[in-house]
């Protein structure tokens, strides 16, 4: 009934955000290695018309953080780029920044902008550009880093979480670079080089002497073998497990090294690896909140005001913008809680319940069973689970969707039973594919 | 006439007692709860509440006595007329004058210099040793993971740990303990009044009066949750279903607390850790946090504010118990990854340190100062140095209030701390 390859499908759910299943079909007919240029390819050209009209909605959002969110969200459900909205989200994450201190609309959305257009490039261009971004000179005090006095927090995180990892620096080059830093502020909202705030003594970092600024420090790190390594892993706990070993990261610390530190070239190996594919990978992540919101958002076809999604993301424990701290979202099995697990079938519920008569939200239900000749429970339930799990759901899924189908059916195939009782059976399956442990997973 | 639950609790009547009117599930649970008030061994209950973000532990509990202190911090040094005082040139931060008050009743432990050799000033590693303390081999659990999984002590109800707020602290994590991590008690059941189970509400949605086929269905739909290739979401899915039939045994009616919580996430939190404890779900290990600690800039209205949050929320926590009889069965402890640097930086604020200070405040507690106050003087890479290390004191914790060997959660930490 549906006819794709399972490894488009899964590059798709992977680098992009909740793919349809009519999109992995057409996707599918071009074929991987196509469908991975294009992919790729797509952020080296102007934006198309929809995107740009993706791209002034978003802007209207700028009133408050929850609308900001909400902005952000419709660009991933609207957007015909979601490679690129997936992989700004990584670097949103990468480089963790939150409104909740920053306290202003326009300096995050701007940030997140600068991933849009760098994110692919060079990684030592973004992360010049990240030590000169508004919001992360507030974020995380640098606007305050004076000479005679460095404030530590910049140039710790920056070596600890965005470019080296703990135990490949000193406590002495906190502090060093730190007076790397120093004197780089802000001017009514923009950066600004305040010299005569800056320290132009020796720093010793990294072994080496001299009188290093920030420019340099940062230099010094993207070219060393560290930076690829740990970008290397933070790319691959993102898009593809939780446990990378040095041979799932080879390939991108090459590709780092051969090509002027390309996000992009990085990315490409990743995809293109044996390991992507492998048992350990397919099937076995987490979705986050924000995957699985637009993930069950467009699977259901719900065209709804996006600050329910975004807001429900935010419950499920990933608020758009609002990072917890500059750690970003660890993901794994920290997405999982009571409390998360709960809150993804709140909005499962919510969407399941809408939709008018034939319907389910606002995929068409009725349709979806006269055009594939949908007449026995097992065909029902394929047909969905191919849908929304893009494969056979296991036994036990497979046995509990049977039963429930059958409790009150008095043995007749759901499709044949009377309008109401029949909706509301199918209502009920895609309720119960979407808040399976099954769905969680991608 | 409906009595006080405190007088039912001391008098241990019998429920037919209490009059007509009362319904059958409110005559059950009293009766449990009579039974076990009256046991002679009550279930202590450890809260532990963390502070995130390093916090500055020299301006909670101030040196006032040391020269160093105000040399070091020109901004930031806090006045001896406004600081309070516990002993002689050692006072609390002018915002804590709700745990003010515990030290003065005796209820207040305030253990100085705590920390852990070769102090980690990374906040995720740091909240990683705090949380973990020495796994060993057993690389992702927490020590009260452990505590339930190596011991004697298997948890003896499905809300045994509790956690509010989103995401499973690390030190709750091991294999078969069971956690919730809830918002509020309407999470696991419908706020609409009925004790329902919150996990059947999700799974089926209620249309009335239910046949023998519909109570198939709600099976069949709870199955679909736990029929998973993934052991932690089948085993969170299960938690929810245990948890919520757990706490839909609690009457519908929410509980008002005779003392007045903070109107903050810190005052919600503890006061349906305070439900939850009176009720009697069996519950045993809470957990909290509140954040914004790392403060490296312009620290002091902050940090002002930090530990006004802290204070008043614990002291109406305290008071609520001590009106509900229970103060003597529960010990919050109070930590942060690490403390802060000795001098202040140029932005009015402090960067990330070693050692600092903890908290033990309960009804049991023997208050007063424990360690020493490290001196401001004497520093290693700029930082306090510890002379309490902080396992010692989970350790006394597993031994003298959890009651149970601590090496076999936290293997060869044999000092203690004598608070208990």
């Amino acid at each position: 009934m549906f006819d794709f390859d399972p490894k488009v499908a899964h590059l798709l759910r992977r680098a992009t955000l909740g793919p349809t299943i009519e999109e992995i079909q057409d996707a599918s007919q071009a074929g991987f290695q196509v469908t991975l240029d294009r992919m790729l390819a797509q952020l080296d050209r102007p934006p198309t018309r929809e995107e740009a009209a993706a791209q002034a909605i978003g802007d209207v959002f700028l009133n408050d953080a929850e609308s900001l969110r909400a902005g952000w969200m419709l660009r991933m459900l609207q957007s015909p780029n979601l490679f690129r909205e997936k992989l700004t989200l990584f670097w949103h994450d990468h480089f963790a920044t939150a409104i909740s201190k920053v306290d202003s609309t326009r300096m995050m959305a701007d940030q997140i902008e600068t991933f849009r257009q760098l994110g692919l490039g060079d990684f030592r261009t973004l992360t010049l550009a990240m030590a000169r971004d508004p919001a992360m000179l507030i974020w995380l005090d640098n606007a305050l880093n004076v000479k005679g006095h460095a404030n530590e927090n910049f140039g710790r995180e920056l070596m600890e979480l965005f470019t080296l990892g703990i135990g490949n620096y000193t406590e002495q080059d906190v502090m060093e670079v730190a007076r790397a830093f120093t004197g780089w502020g802000l001017d009514r909202g923009r950066f600004k080089f305040n010299a005569d705030q800056h320290d132009t003594d020796e720093k010793t970092i990294f072994g080496k002497t001299a009188n290093f600024n920030g420019d340099e420090v940062i230099d010094m790190i993207t070219a060393g073998d560290r930076s690829p390594q740990f970008l290397s892993w933070k790319m691959w706990k993102f898009f593809a497990s939780q446990d990378p070993t040095d041979d799932d990261l080879k390939p991108m610390v090459e590709a780092y090294k051969q090509n002027n530190r390309s996000a992009s070239a990085m990315l490409k190996a990743m995809f293109g690896s044996e390991a992507f594919f492998s048992d350990r990978v397919m099937g076995r992540q987490i979705k986050s909140p924000v995957e699985f919101a637009v993930g069950v958002a467009r699977g259901l076809k719900a065209d709804l005001d996006p600050k329910l999604f975004a807001n429900a993301a935010a419950a499920m424990g990933q608020s758009l913008y609002n990072p917890p701290d500059v750690n970003g979202w660890p993901g794994g099995a920290e997405w999982i809680s009571t409390y998360t697990l709960l809150e993804r079938v709140r909005l499962v519920r919510n969407l399941v319940a809408r939709g008018g008569k034939g319907k389910v939200c606002g995929l068409d239900t009725d349709a979806i069973v006269s055009e594939n000749f949908i007449s026995t429970n097992d065909e029902l339930l394929q047909h969905f689970c191919l849908r929304f799990l893009h494969r056979q759901p296991s036994a036990k899924l497979k046995r509990t969707l049977l039963a429930y189908m059958a409790v009150g059916s008095r043995r007749r195939d759901v499709v044949k039973l009377p309008s109401n009782e029949r909706e509301d059976k199918i209502r009920g399956l895609c309720r119960l594919i979407l808040i399976s442990p099954e769905y969680q997973l991608f | 006439m409906r009595i006080t639950r405190r007088e039912f609790m001391k008098s241990g009547a019998s429920v037919v007692a209490i009059g007509a009117g009362v319904p059958t599930m409110l005559s059950q649970v009293a009766q449990a709860r009579a039974e076990e008030n009256n046991s002679s061994t009550r279930e202590r209950i450890l809260v532990v509440f963390e502070l995130n973000g390093g916090n500055d532990g020299i301006n909670t509990v101030i040196p006032l006595a040391d020269k160093n202190y105000t040399i070091a911090r020109p901004t930031l040094a806090i006045p001896p007329t406004s600081a309070l005082e516990l002993e002689k040139g050692v006072a609390l931060h002018p915002s804590m004058t709700g745990m003010h008050e515990l030290y003065k009743a005796g209820n207040l432990a305030v253990i100085q210099g705590a920390g852990y050799p070769n102090a980690n000033r990374s906040h995720f590693r740091s909240m990683d040793i705090w949380h973990r303390a020495d796994p060993g081999a057993d690389v992702n659990t927490g020590w009260i993971g452990r505590y339930y999984d190596k011991t004697e002590h298997p948890p003896t109800s499905p809300v045994a740990m509790v956690h509010y707020g989103q995401r499973r602290p690390e030190m709750f994590k091991a294999g078969k303990a069971p956690s919730i991590s809830i918002n509020a008690i309407d999470d696991f059941y419908p706020s609409d009044g009925k004790p329902e189970s919150l996990a059947t509400s999700l799974l089926y949605q209620d249309k009335g009066k239910m046949g023998a086929g519909d109570a198939m269905m709600m099976e069949d739909e709870m199955h679909a949750m736990l029929a998973a290739p993934d052991e932690l979401i089948q085993n969170t899915g299960m938690d929810i279903v245990r948890g919520s039939e757990i706490i839909k045994k609690v009457i519908a009616n929410p509980r008002t607390p005779k003392v007045a919580y903070p109107q903050n996430g810190i005052g919600n939190g503890l006061s349906v850790f305070s439900q939850m404890i009176v009720e009697n779900l069996g519950s045993k290990i809470f957990y909290i946090s509140l954040g914004g600690f790392d403060t490296h800039a312009r620290q002091a209205m902050g940090h002002a504010n930090l530990m006004s949050t802290l204070s008043t929320g614990i002291a109406s926590f305290m008071a609520d118990l001590k009106e509900e009889d229970r103060d003597k069965d529960v010990m919050v402890m109070v930590f942060s990854e690490f403390g802060r640097r000795v001098y202040e930086n140029g932005s009015q604020g402090t960067d990330h340190g070693a050692a600092s200070v903890m908290f033990f405040a309960g009804g049991s507690v023997k208050g007063g100062l424990y360690g020493g106050y490290p001196d401001l003087g004497d520093l290693d890479q700029g930082d306090l140095k510890y002379n309490v290390d902080f396992r010692d004191c989970y350790s006394t914790v597993l031994a003298d209030w959890l009651g149970t060997d601590p090496d076999r959660v936290i293997p060869g930490h044999k000092g203690r701390t004598a608070f208990l």
